[in-house]
């Protein structure tokens, strides 16, 4: 595909500082050392309707990824672009690919839509309702058994070395304590948040992004 | 390379996500054995089916020995085998990915939902609730983009309506009146009527599905 911006181009994203989605995006983009600024969007405050950002990304939702001309409103489709464009946490021909890409698809059905939701209720809902964060309980402590015997046997989730996979579930797991859990239950778990953590260019995202937009 | 093999396609009319896969194989004309996973008998968490996919989910699409579990991944590989729906640039791609992220987004963790409650959860309630205020505000923006819009992305049928369609078509069952959103139900016929298409029932074949 050609009709790719020059890489040079100065990336700017649009997110929030609390955003996981924001996190994922953002740490790749510092792990992978390509510089870009940081505007905020108040998702809280209601400001992503306002029509600048509805224009920019009509579906209201964080991050939105901006260089050049190209827009891109999908951590995933985001996360590829920079593993392509950087030539790094990718995935080298088709039977790596769709292992990578199998873990997008677990990060959804056992993290967005569990642990990531009891957060979000406990970090901006005051902690209720209850019996939503009782609804995606099982979930979470599911996906967290899937993902603990995975890291058993293995030191990275997808290939034999960090990729994409990492960067989509780490940012997820690593809330665990705003989502009511204790990670010394997973022990191969905590382990692999401390890998990835002791990578080259990894910071803690929100003050990395709070930092960038003053506070 | 992959060309020759077959394709099997493990699945249940009741799931959304597999017939996404099921469309994409008709809609490419491409072959395939249909292995029905009984999920109302629960096979899908029996041994034999959870070597296929340890998350005992469906749909999975194997391909030779390529197993791919995940709805998504299987309209993107379908799309490189085929050369069929998919984007031609990383503009495309990048529209094509808004609209497969509004399917995970809005409708399954929205509007299927929904349905889910309705039909094999609790009915009206709390839960149903959560999940309205997702649906509605999904509703809300593919309405508009469709009554100025043929198709979802690309100007011309791709996998982002191919990702949509299955949960659209749940619309009644997830407590909505179709008739108040007609640009989903135009787009609805024209999709329906591309070369190819089917009825989940069609697609995947199941011995006392629906119930009686």
């Amino acid at each position: 595909m050609s009709d790719l911006p020059d890489f040079a181009t100065p990336i700017e994203i649009v997110g929030q500082k609390q955003s996981i989605t924001t996190h994922k995006v953002a740490l790749m983009l510092a792990m992978t050392e390509t510089p870009f600024s940081f505007r905020v969007i108040d998702l809280l405050a209601g400001a992503q309707k306002s029509a600048d950002y509805e224009e920019l990304n009509p579906f209201g939702r964080v991050p939105t990824f901006i260089q050049g001309d190209l827009v891109l409103r999908q951590s995933a489709v985001i996360l590829r672009y920079l593993a392509r464009r950087t030539g790094q946490y990718g995935y080298d021909g088709e039977a790596e690919e769709y292992e990578v890409e199998n873990w997008f698809g677990f990060a959804y059905d056992y993290f967005s839509f569990g642990l990531a939701r009891v957060r979000y209720i406990n970090r901006f809902m005051g902690g209720e309702p209850q019996h939503m964060k009782d609804y995606f309980r099982p979930n979470t402590l599911r996906g967290l058994e899937l993902i603990e015997r995975h890291l058993a046997g293995h030191e990275w989730l997808a290939l034999g070395r960090p990729s994409l996979a990492e960067f989509v579930c780490h940012p997820l797991v690593s809330v665990w304590r705003d989502a009511e859990l204790d990670i010394a239950d997973y022990p191969a778990t905590a382990a692999w948040l401390e890998r990835f953590q002791a990578l080259p260019g990894w910071t803690e995202p929100e003050a990395m992004l709070a930092g960038m937009s003053g506070g | 390379m992959t060309d020759n093999l077959s394709y099997a396609l493990y699945g249940h009319p009741r799931s959304g996500n597999a017939y996404k896969t099921a469309l994409m194989l008709s809609l490419t004309g491409t072959p395939y054995e249909f292995e029905a996973v009984d999920l109302m008998a629960r096979t899908n968490l029996e041994a034999g089916y959870l070597e296929i996919n340890p998350l005992g989910k469906v749909p999975v699409l194997r391909h030779g020995d390529l197993l791919l579990r995940q709805s998504h991944d299987t309209l993107r590989y379908l799309v490189e085998q085929t050369g069929k729906f998919g984007p031609d640039s990383w503009r495309e791609e990048a529209r094509v990915g808004d609209w497969i992220g509004f399917a995970v987004d809005f409708l399954s963790y929205g509007l299927a939902r929904l349905r889910f409650e309705l039909l094999f959860g609790n009915g009206p309630g709390p839960v149903f609730d959560y999940f309205k205020i997702t649906a509605d505000r999904g509703l809300g923006i593919i309405e508009p983009h469709l009554a100025d819009n043929e198709w979802l992305a690309c100007g011309r049928p791709t996998i982002a309506d191919i990702a949509v369609f299955p949960v659209m078509s749940f619309l009644a069952d997830a407590g909505y009146d179709v008739d108040d959103f007609p640009a989903i139900a135009a787009w609805k016929e024209r999709f329906q009527a591309l070369p190819g298409f089917a009825w989940q029932l069609e697609l995947m074949p199941i011995e006392n599905w629906p119930p009686a």
